[in-house]
């Protein structure tokens, strides 16, 4: 068994673009589950269905999870509950680790820290997973802490004191620029230019990767 | 409140920048308040951020857009600035908040300018978190700080490219290999 976690940016990200059909496609050859979390159905569904602007990619997104693209945590027998608990575990965490004087920066919400919770989770259970996130913060926080503290000193201009970071956990993540490339090596992309097109088109809609990068994987 | 005396002297060099119709300026002093918002994430410094960023917004609009109302509309807004100021000089927070929001629901514009506004302030919004996520706020505490959705605010990232380089951790090539792995049978 393996899953693949998504995160909200990506799957609106993907809604927004007119992707979703390439996300089924990827979940056919892929042999294991798409996951969300109750809180990033939230964000994706239940939210956006209030706002004439993006009803109608909420309603493009309800209906992979009715086809069963999408699923939640319950199929592979975790329970949302159990989710939510975890998700305080990383809430706490990423917002206790960054402080200026007295004062802790939240950086994540609970969308971003249940797709943690389901991950770790996932890893108890021996369920290989990768998580999908578009957003740069969450991806630093655990890959590169000390380059997001260096952005954030830079940006703020001031200095960031940290709490000790964790080496606990060994999370995997992955962009919508890299799943566009999947499904281009899949053939579900037709060819260069169309690549280029949809590359472009993911960063657009807020995926964190810069010109170098799509060059880059435009040249493998 | 947090940084109430840097809030009271942002307000009052707004003042002076609005009667010189100096947007360039306003968009810095709401960028000043930005840094604080990303900090302490206190809703009255990015209640300040918003209203500097509109009300260089309408000046910058100016007579092309909103004719007779616009002087008398930026007069009214720094009015409110001027109470706001005094209210923060007593500590008098929630005097603070009920005056500022006073600027996006004056009776004495015409419906057309309301109607505008509201527009206006929600682009506002948009726009301040797009600065907030800038400076490492996840994207989903962002938009919830600035009361938006996060599809607006996605949509906002990309296409102002506020998000660019993303550290030394994993190059492109590793996060290829990672999505490779993941999706072999």
């Amino acid at each position: 068994m393996k899953a693949l976690i998504f995160d909200s940016g990506t799957l609106i990200n993907f809604s927004m673009n007119g992707l979703l059909d390439i996300l089924r496609e990827l979940k056919k050859s892929f042999n294991g589950k798409f996951l969300i979390t109750r809180e990033v159905e939230k964000e994706i569904i239940i939210n956006p269905m209030k706002m004439q602007k993006y009803k109608l990619g909420a309603l493009r997104l309800k209906e992979i999870i009715e086809d069963k693209t999408l699923e939640l945590p319950e199929s592979v027998g975790v329970s949302s509950g159990e989710v939510s608990l975890k998700m305080k575990k990383y809430f706490a965490y990423a917002n206790n680790l960054f402080y200026r004087g007295r004062a802790s920066i939240k950086l994540i919400d609970s969308g971003e820290a249940s797709t943690l919770a389901l991950s770790s989770l996932l890893n108890e259970k021996g369920i290989r997973n990768v998580i999908a996130i578009d957003e740069r913060t969450t991806r630093m926080l655990f890959e590169s802490p000390e380059d997001l503290k260096e952005l954030m000193e830079k940006k703020l201009h001031i200095s960031i004191n940290t709490g000790k970071f964790s080496s606990l956990d060994n999370f995997k993540f992955i962009r919508s620029v890299e799943l566009v490339y999947i499904a281009f090596k899949k053939k579900l992309i037709k060819n260069k230019e169309m690549l280029d097109a949809v590359l472009y088109g993911t960063k657009f809609k807020g995926a964190a990767v810069s010109d170098k990068e799509i060059k880059e994987i435009e040249k493998l | 409140m947090q940084e109430r005396g840097h809030v009271i002297e942002v307000l009052e060099k707004a003042k002076d920048a609005a009667f010189r119709e100096d947007v360039v300026e306003l968009k810095q002093l709401s960028d000043m308040t930005v840094h604080s918002s990303a900090i302490y994430q206190d809703e009255d410094n990015i209640l300040v951020a918003v209203i500097l960023y509109a009300l260089s917004k309408i000046i910058e609009r100016g007579n092309r857009y909103y004719k007779e109302n616009y002087k008398r509309y930026v007069r009214d807004y720094v009015k409110v600035l001027d109470k706001s100021i005094d209210f923060l000089k007593k500590e008098d927070d929630a005097g603070f908040r009920k005056e500022i929001n006073l600027i996006s629901s004056s009776k004495d514009i015409s419906q057309d300018l309301k109607v505008h506004l509201i527009d206006l302030f929600r682009k506002a919004r948009i726009n301040k978190a797009g600065r907030v996520y800038e400076h490492g706020i996840s994207m989903e505490s962002t938009a919830k700080l600035l009361g938006i959705s996060l599809w607006e605010l996605s949509e906002y990232a990309g296409q102002s490219n506020v998000d660019g380089a993303t550290g030394q951790g994993i190059n492109v090539r590793q996060r290829i290999k990672i999505a490779e792995e993941i999706f072999e049978r």
